[in-house]
């Protein structure tokens, strides 16, 4: 079998979802101008109250929805309640509390559920056909259709909604909207709601690929994080390109040169693209008044 | 991720120097540990809670053969005081945990300390106050003046699987996957010592990171070796399941080497029924299907009903309190009878061969402490981790 | 509450400032009603907008009443105050840079609860036929003068009763300041109340019937437009001293 060929191919499927991870971070970014680090944290819990339900005999779509419906919740919650109210402090104390967030949740899963990691159930284990020596199953297959869905929708959303535009326009110029009447912290509050859901569909895709433990979508979002930094903190696009280029490159760096350089590799474009361009590959660059 | 581990990381280091601190206040200066009339005092740290409380199977395990040897009325009318104390896995915190069980518990002995890691942090410790320890823990490098293992290094757990490949399944089209620490890399070199006695080649060697999120890449490199068998016995369960599945979804299907380490249902759940018939663990352990291990199931399942029976850990947790007793029987009859004090227990322990039922292969010398050299392969049957090939010696 | 469509905006011995317990202003009171231009005339630290960000419910009054048609808005949000009727056009144009001119006039209309039909962006847009040729365009990108019109593109599409304006001539070169106040005076015909603090005569004596002289914290003086420019007015303007050099 060709080794390039098969870890392209795998790459793209694994960057597919780095880029999920990464949108959901853009989300957040768009609405409020900073990046949630509670999301994986906020996915776990979906994910661990949905592994109860399928315990519990509920199907995989009963599961599905548990845990998509918890992560919209408590995402809702933790912008509405905690983050969103700090942001009178301003961007930093605002963006420090997602990490306290992430941390407390983090900590309160390992006394609850505990740290070791456990199976989590997938759509589908049945294989849907060969490609290029890769055999895709149906996970594979719903994972990037229900993907390519997501950042079509958040494309249109952000591009052509009046909410989408107006959660643009309070991130823009947050004193601009309130003379306008945006009602800016229900449409922060809406972002919150999006990205938390968002999460929770990243942990369906994650949670049966690395095992569901406390930090397995965590583990995930470091590669979203890059995804977002690379394709740009404002694009969507961006995010969807970065991250199937992160997964092909680590996937190459892996088979090729050494596994444990993956990061280094991945934290060293990160970087040149920064030097380079500081917007991203495909953020716009910010225009100042003329 | 790097902020959140350094800022628990710091968080960790605090609380444990303030432990530490005061832990150093209420020392006693130590003279007669563990001589308390009648009660022999042993102890253990262990994560009780925290991200790796999954782990404390093994030293529920040894609490389990400990308890049940006391309900039988103990050793010579002594009882057993097993007192364990939670580090969380985490090695800030171990030192402080050790030093109230040696300077305000005084146990005689450590029995069954879980992890590589935690007890690098207080080895050295633990031998300035000569308290000997028989450690749950899998890295060579732990053995000490004061320390003594019970796993089988995994050299010869890589070698034997090796040799198992040629002479049972007969391939030497054999590829090794490890990561890049000492378990990882000692099996490597095991597995390929065993291969070149025999004048052959490892189809492939594929490294591995044991916190990537897509092992894909490495998958792919073993297909390309095309070899019918793979060795990795140094990843624990949630790495193998993960590169096992890898594979699976590229359509290469070897059969696996693995290890106690990874035996467990973890990775039944993960790879969901796709290793039946081709996963192999080699370890020094009892399969929990053979009749001495239908006599530890009950056993566990008197003392702690929830705890995994099944698990290479929980049954390495066992036979080390198994060990520990073994070890106090012959330091209370070097004691005459009386509690064994520390210097009792590690006088015998210095000379002291074990060849039972549960564990093989013991030969503990005033100068080695290493674990059992010799194991057995359990093959995955239906679910079940049953006997393959009997005991026998490690490769050299 | 809510008023009458012709309703118009009072203010009665308000005071304000930008704290809660300091006084910028004080007992100021104003009339405009709709299709009335209202001026005033202010240095810069007068308070000009002080006054537009109380009227707009960014700032609290201290003291006195504040009412549009008959109703008290004091206590009102300024989404309420947007939705009754009430738009900003604020100092400095506060467009949203990295949104098109487009987009700034939806995100106008979604906050007072309306779609931009395209009849609605036409009808805006009669006024500033610039801002229909760059509508994909960002508005970071536009001009000085092409940011005002958007600005105040964006009060006319939440169709307000009245607008105040916060200085929309800084910065603006003459002849674009021109063009704002033939806007400015068709917006007034068209039956929209304005408010229209400046620093530019010119513009005061174009649009305007009446304008407020804002000195030491209070109204000064009441004057016509054509009166800016007398000598006692001039002085008034330019403070107690009255020193030439002050300017």
């Amino acid at each position: 079998m060709d080794l390039l060929q098969a870890s392209i191919v795998l790459g793209v499927v694994v960057g597919i979802v780095y880029a999920l991870s990464g949108a959901g971070l853009v989300v957040i970014f768009r609405t409020s101008g900073y990046i949630s680090f509670a999301q994986g944290d906020i996915a776990a819990v979906g994910l661990f109250v949905g592994l109860a339900a399928y315990k519990a005999g509920g199907g995989y779509g009963l599961t599905a929805v548990t845990v998509i419906l918890v992560s919209t919740v408590l995402g809702g919650l933790v912008g509405g309640l905690i983050t969103i109210p700090l942001e009178r402090h301003g961007h930093l104390p605002a963006a420090l509390s997602t990490i306290g967030v992430g941390l407390i949740i983090g900590g309160i899963l390992n006394v609850t559920v505990g740290g070791d990691p456990r199976a989590f159930p997938e759509v589908s284990s049945a294989a849907a056909f060969d490609f290029a020596g890769v055999r895709l199953g149906w996970s594979d297959i719903v994972g990037m259709l229900a993907s390519a869905a997501i950042f079509i929708g958040l494309g249109f959303f952000f591009r052509r909604s009046r909410i989408g535009i107006a959660m643009r326009a309070v991130n823009d110029n947050r004193f601009a909207g309130q003379i306008l009447g945006v009602p800016d912290k229900r449409l922060k509050l809406v972002g919150w709601i999006v990205a938390g859901s968002l999460s929770g569909v990243l942990g369906l895709f994650v949670a049966p690929i690395l095992s569901l433990s406390p930090v397995s979508v965590n583990t995930l979002l470091v590669f979203g994080f890059c995804a977002i930094v690379i394709g740009g903190f404002d694009s969507i696009f961006g995010a969807l390109v970065a991250g199937v280029s992160i997964g092909v490159l680590s996937n190459l760096t892996s088979a090729y040169v050494d596994p444990n350089l993956v990061p280094t590799v991945l934290w060293a474009a990160m970087l040149l693209v920064l030097l380079i361009r500081p917007n991203g590959l495909f953020g716009r660059r910010r225009l100042v008044r003329v | 991720m790097s902020t959140r581990s350094l800022r628990i990381t710091l968080c960790a280091a605090l609380v444990a120097t303030t432990l530490a601190a005061c832990g150093g206040g209420t020392a006693d200066g130590g003279g007669d540990q563990g001589s308390g009339g009648g009660t022999i005092k042993l102890g253990a740290f262990s994560p009780l809670s925290g991200p790796a409380v999954s782990s404390s199977s093994g030293v529920k395990a040894t609490e389990a053969a400990i308890r049940k040897l006391n309900d039988a009325g103990g050793i010579n009318g002594h009882k057993l005081e097993f007192i364990v104390k939670d580090d969380q896995y985490d090695p800030a915190k171990t030192p402080g945990v050790t030093r109230e069980l040696v300077e305000s518990d005084n146990v005689a002995m450590m029995c069954g300390p879980q992890g590589s890691v935690p007890f690098g942090a207080v080895k050295d410790y633990l031998a300035a106050r000569k308290v000997p320890s028989i450690v749950n823990a899998g890295a060579p490098t732990l053995a000490g003046e004061y320390s003594y293992l019970v796993s089988s290094p995994f050299d010869g757990l890589g070698g034997l699987l090796a040799d198992y490949a040629m002479d049972e399944l007969g391939t030497k089209n054999i590829a090794i996957a490890y990561s890049e620490d000492i378990l990882g890399t000692s099996a490597l070199e095991g597995a390929k010592k065993a291969l070149s006695e025999v004048g052959a080649q490892p189809a492939g060697e594929v490294k591995f990171d044991v916190s990537a999120t897509d092992f894909s890449a490495q998958a792919i490199q073993l297909k390309g070796t095309n070899a019918d068998f793979v060795i990795m016995p140094g990843a624990q369960a949630n790495v193998a399941g993960q590169l096992i599945n890898a594979a699976e979804k590229i359509g290469y299907q070897p059969k696996w080497g693995l290890s106690y380490a990874s035996q467990n249902q973890t990775l039944l759940d993960l790879t969901g029924g796709a290793l039946d018939g081709r996963a192999f663990f080699a370890t020094p352990y009892i399969s929990p299907e053979s009749a001495v291990g239908q006599d530890y199931v009950a056993t566990l399942n008197k003392y702690f009903p929830e705890v995994e029976t099944s698990s290479g850990a929980t049954i390495a947790g066992y036979t080390i309190g198994e060990v520990c007793l073994t070890v106090l029987q012959a330091a209370v009859d070097e004691a005459g009878g009386d509690v064994p004090s520390s210097e009792d227990i590690q006088k015998v322990m210095n000379n002291m061969s074990i060849d039972n039922d549960y564990i093989k292969g013991i030969n503990w010398t005033t100068d080695g402490h290493e674990g059992a050299r010799s194991a057995q392969i359990l093959a995955l049957v239906d679910g079940k981790f049953e006997t393959d090939q009997d005991y026998s010696p490690l490769p050299e | 509450m809510t008023p009458p469509r012709d309703a118009a905006l009072d203010l009665t011995s308000v005071a304000t400032g930008y704290l809660s317990d300091v006084a910028v202003l004080e007992d100021i009171d104003l009339h405009v009603e709709p299709g009335q231009a209202v001026g005033v005339i202010g240095r810069n630290g007068a308070g000009k907008s002080c006054l537009a960000l109380t009227i707009a419910g960014q700032l609290r009054p201290q003291a006195g009443r504040v009412t549009f048609g008959g109703a008290d808005i004091a206590p009102l949000s300024s989404r309420a105050r947007a939705g009754l009727g009430i738009a900003l056009v604020p100092e400095g144009r506060q467009v949203f840079g990295q949104l098109t001119v487009r987009e700034n006039l939806v995100v106008a209309a979604y906050g007072v609860g309306q779609r931009l039909t395209p009849a609605a962006f036409d009808a805006v847009t009669e006024h500033f036929p610039v801002l229909r040729t760059k509508e994909a365009d960002l508005a970071a990108s536009l001009s000085g003068g092409e940011q005002q019109m958007l600005a105040i593109a964006r009060a006319l599409v939440q169709s307000p009763r009245i607008i105040v304006c916060d200085e929309p001539s800084l910065g603006l070169a003459p002849v674009a300041i021109d063009v704002l106040a033939r806007v400015l005076g068709s917006i007034r015909d068209s039956g929209v109340g304005l408010l229209l603090m400046e620093q530019n005569r010119g513009l005061l004596e174009d649009v305007c019937s009446s304008v407020k002289l804002l000195d030491g914290g209070g109204i000064k003086l009441t004057v016509e437009p054509r009166d800016l420019s007398r000598p006692e007015v001039m002085a008034a303007y330019l403070g107690h001293a009255g020193s030439a050099h002050a300017l």
